[in-house]
């Protein structure tokens, strides 16, 4: 990464651009990385990586005709072939009648997305952080397992109408699964831009105090329970609204639960989620893959869908504007929001406990899929952590259940929401408690 | 290269390492999607790389780079060294290998015809033929189609004296037809959904799959299953036609029997395993006659190598043998834990940037005798379930709950009609404890996974299972209703 830099992307770009045919456009992208990972379990560190790498990606177009290649390498040869091979895949591709032309200049905001400290954590820094969770664990009588990660990384998109916009990150992560030997386990995780932000003990101490309450779980019967669940499995469940609903292309395929719906209320009136890569908790990408400038979206003001995302093909075809969600072209998926908001409310998860007279408490969900598009039916297990609320109290813990339940069903039904906003990959959102959710099956443990 | 493997190997010694391996690959990379008319994906892709693994006291580090000069391998062996030694700060016991011969070995997958010497216009007017004949409804307001062809050149080497060189290609493609009307969007896809069919093998596969030939049929079946009645709840014989069963097979026999994932390395992350060591050939995982193999050596199969990123050589082995549980999926690394002295071969990274961890190899049902369609008449009132939509399972592999494309009701041993949306759910040893019937070899197939996500740092890996139809009595159907 010491060499990586807007100047040399401008080089780069010039030296691609530089062997382009006559008549050929073309946009280039360039994401390197450099990132590090040390991964523990039963107490000992069982998978210690790094790895660095640094891609190009080019896409070309002749008229209405667009090809594209990517390699690893930036010698004069691999370049070469890399523009060869772009420009020779395109001469038989079908012609596209909505293809557009390249973004011209644009102006974008700075973003503080990188932290020097995070970027130079070396493996003796990791182990420093890995040993702490491990003694910790250790002293409960615990075992541990989890991941210690740092990372950064580069990114450049230039074409030949001028764009040019580079963004530098990084990233560190935490994440612990903590095991006793009474049949339980708890889970934690977070992950920030910078490690001064990182709640380490936080972390350690979530997922120590969720071990400890789930020992032997007992068995209930599957059925609608209300429902308290905590920042990571509302991210879980939520997060496949946003990229299976609020895309252009979705819509436009009439895959999206939205179709016929935008403009009516879709969430219960307590809910607003707001798209806005310049958010203060974890800022996204100033630009998006054509070189369109992010825009702030509001997706849904107090239940009702008010809007899409849009890349310039969905925008241009729905009569709207690039709000700059674009993903690298061509693709398939079409435009997805990528840094979305749920307002928080101001209600602690310990409040949302002490009203519930019947419930359960979720930790989080694990491998949820897709059940049905148009409805946004999902299925997956509970997973680290189920207990059985009463009277405004953590009861017992419960063996985990499966769920299959509609997510615009659960979400009509927010009873309260919490003041703990956190982030999650593409959504930042806090915890909720919800009136009723289905759960379709248990299983042993 | 070997001036390249050299420097990385001596390097590592000389920094202290016991045992160094070095994998060098070289991936090429074509991919195109045509998605209603237009290029959807299209991308011609290099890739080119080296992952250095060291052991130094006890134990692992491993570094990656694509700066595969002298300065960068050397720089890469000696950060593998220092990550092994910081692993080494909390290390339970010094890593052990299991014994294994050094190879000095070249070894090729088969095919007829290389995929990247057919010129792109020749895929590029089969994929437009396909999208024509899907979108001839206006139903249909979705089609899109894939070819994907991959060939990756590999070197392993090791301080143990192994040098082995490997190449494979991986070919395949398929198509989905997607009808939407008010309130429904239903998808048939063919040969088998998520990208289609995928072997080792070259563009022979694809003249064999006969896309042209199953198209109107798929476009007519989407558009039916707008109209068609919703899956019933309840209780039903099913029977999983053998794209579906492939993926039953790799959910909740592949994954519970990886070794690391029984011995809590997956805990944070894909889960453990139901399939706890006390249970090897004493417990009861099928019915008598469901028997499973893995085999690294199964023709066609994409998880098929020479040897594995251990440098041990491929091998066949049960899983499953007349219903009892009977063997587990295995490295070097931890080999010994179950009494075993040499690795079954299963230790693969995702390309020259992962550390290698436990993968399934190929992992197949054997077939049983029943011809298929006596097996439809053998069935009062059932589904035949196809094509995989959904798929999900808990954290040791035993609640498990599916989806398909299309389910077509039996009756009284004939099918009568289709239902949409559905699902059936269960609980992995009771369901396999429920297989009553088989089809014969005629009706298996090895049916490619190209997206099998394990690991952290996450890893992608491929494989194929071999399946027949088979029939579960008595499952739990139609969940999401």
């Amino acid at each position: 990464m010491e060499n990586i830099s807007p100047e040399w992307f401008e080089k780069v770009a010039k030296k691609v651009f530089g062997l382009l045919p006559s008549g050929f456009e073309a946009e280039l992208l360039v994401n390197a990385e450099k990132s590090a990972l040390t991964r523990f379990a039963n107490n000992f560190i069982h998978q210690n990586v790094a790895q660095a790498n640094a891609g190009l990606s080019l896409r070309v177009i002749n008229g209405k005709r667009v090809g594209s290649s990517s390699v690893n390498r930036f010698d004069d040869e691999t370049i070469g072939w890399a523009v060869r091979m772009a420009v020779e895949s395109s001469k038989f591709m079908p012609e596209d009648p909505d293809i557009l032309p390249l973004v011209g200049p644009q102006k974008y905001a700075e973003l503080e997305s990188y932290s020097p400290k995070t970027a130079s954590l070396n493996a003796d820094m990791r182990a420093d952080y890995v040993v702490r969770a491990v003694e910790r664990a250790k002293a409960h009588g615990f075992e541990a397992a989890g991941i210690f990660s740092n990372g950064e990384s580069f990114l450049g998109l230039a074409n030949t109408n001028g764009v040019f916009a580079t963004h530098r990150s990084t990233d560190v992560s935490f994440a612990l699964t903590i095991t006793n030997n009474e049949n339980g386990t708890g889970w934690a995780s977070a992950s920030r831009k910078d490690i001064e932000e990182l709640p380490f003990e936080d972390v350690l101490e979530r997922a120590i105090y969720k071990a400890e309450l789930n020992r032997n779980p007992k068995e209930l019967p599957p059925g609608e329970y209300t429902v308290i669940l905590e920042s990571p499995a509302v991210s879980d469940i939520l997060s496949f609204a946003l990229y299976m609903g609020f895309g252009g292309q979705a819509y436009l395929d009439g895959s999206s639960f939205l179709v016929g719906r935008l403009g009516t209320k879709v969430f219960d009136e307590k809910l607003t989620l707001v798209d806005d890569a310049y958010n203060k908790i974890r800022p996204g990408l100033p630009f998006d893959f054509e070189g369109m400038p992010r825009q702030r979206v509001v997706l849904v003001e107090r239940g009702v869908a008010k809007n899409l995302v849009h890349d310039r093909k969905t925008a241009m075809k729905m009569n709207a504007q690039s709000t700059g969600h674009s993903l690298p072209q061509p693709n398939t998926w079409g435009p997805i929001p990528l840094n979305t908001i749920v307002s928080p409310g101001d209600a602690k998860l310990d409040d949302m406990i002490k009203s519930t007279e019947r419930g359960l408490l979720v930790t989080h969900f694990h491998y949820v899929n897709l059940v049905e598009p148009r409805n946004l039916i999902l299925t997956g297990m509970t997973r680290d952590g189920l207990f059985l609320v009463e009277n405004g109290k953590i009861v017992c813990p419960i063996k985990n259940f499966r769920f299959t339940e509609s997510i615009p069903k659960a979400f009509s039904q927010v009873d309260t929401i919490g003041s703990d906003i956190e982030y999650h990959g593409i959504l930042i959102n806090p915890s909720m408690k919800l009136a009723s959710f289905n759960f379709s099956s248990g299983t042993e443990f | 290269m070997k001036d390249i493997i050299e420097l990385a190997l001596g390097r590592a010694m000389i920094d202290g390492a016991s045992y160094a391996d070095i994998r060098i690959i070289d991936s090429v990379t074509e991919e195109i999607v045509i998605k209603n008319g237009v290029i959807g994906t299209l991308k011609e892709n290099k890739d080119f790389g080296a992952g250095i693994r060291v052991i130094k006291n006890g134990a692992w580090g491993f570094s990656a780079t694509n700066d595969v000069t002298k300065d960068g391998i050397e720089a890469c062996a000696r950060l593998a060294v220092r990550i092994a030694e910081n692993s080494a700060r909390l290390a339970r016991e010094k890593v052990r290998l299991a014994y294994e011969p050094p190879h000095i070995d070249k070894w090729r997958s088969g095919f007829l015809i290389d995929p990247f010497q057919v010129p792109t216009e020749k895929k590029i007017e089969l994929l437009m033929k396909v999208d024509e004949i899907l979108r001839k409804d206006p139903r249909i307001k979705v089609a899109e189609s894939t070819l994907l062809f991959e060939r990756e050149r590999k070197i392993f080497a090791s301080t143990e004296g192994s040098y082995i060189e490997e190449e494979f290609i991986v070919s395949g493609g398929g198509y989905s037809a997607s009808a939407v009307s008010e309130s429904d969007f239903q998808t048939r896809s063919y040969p088998s959904s998520f990208g289609g069919q995928y072997c080792q093998c070259g563009y022979e596969l694809i003249e064999s799959l006969d896309f042209i030939g199953n198209a109107e049929r798929i476009r007519e079946e989407a558009i039916a299953l707008l109209s068609a009645p919703q899956c019933p709840s309840g209780k039903k014989d099913i029977i999983l036609e053998g794209s579906q069963l492939a993926l039953q097979i790799h959910e909740s026999c592949g994954h519970p029997s990886e070794l690391d994932r029984v011995f809590g390395y997956e805990a944070n992350y894909a889960g453990t395993s139901f399939l706890t060591t006390e249970k090897l050939k004493t417990f009861r995982y099928g019915s008598p006659i469901v028997n499973i193999v893995a085999d690294g050596t199964l023709p066609m199969g994409l998880a098929t190598r020479g040897y594995d990123d251990d440098g041990v050589r491929s091998d066949r082995w049960f899983l499953v043998k007349d219903g009892i549980w009977w063997g587990y999926l295995t490295n070097r690394e931890l080999a010994h834990k179950i009494g075993e002295e040499r690795s079954r071969g299963c230790n693969r990274a995702d390309g020259w940037r992962n550390f290698p961890i436990i993968r399934m190899t190929n992992i197949s049902l054997l077939p049983g005798e029943f011809e298929f369609e006596d097996l439809i008449a053998d069935t009062d009132d059932g589904l035949l379930l196809e094509v995989n939509r959904s798929w999900s399972i808990d954290q040791r592999r035993l609640n498990f709950q599916f989806g398909c494309e299309i389910g077509r009701v039996i009756k009284n041993g004939k099918i009568v009609g289709i239902v949409k949306n559905p699902t059936y759910q269960g609980i992995t040893p009771e369901f396999w404890g429920s297989c009553d019937a088989i089809c014969n070899w005629k009706y298996w197939r090895p049916y490619g996974v190209i997206n099998c996500g394990k690991g952290e740092p996450g890893q992608r890996a491929e494989m194929s299972h071999g399946a027949a139809p088979a029939r579960f009595r008595n499952v739990t159907v139609g969940v999401a209703r």
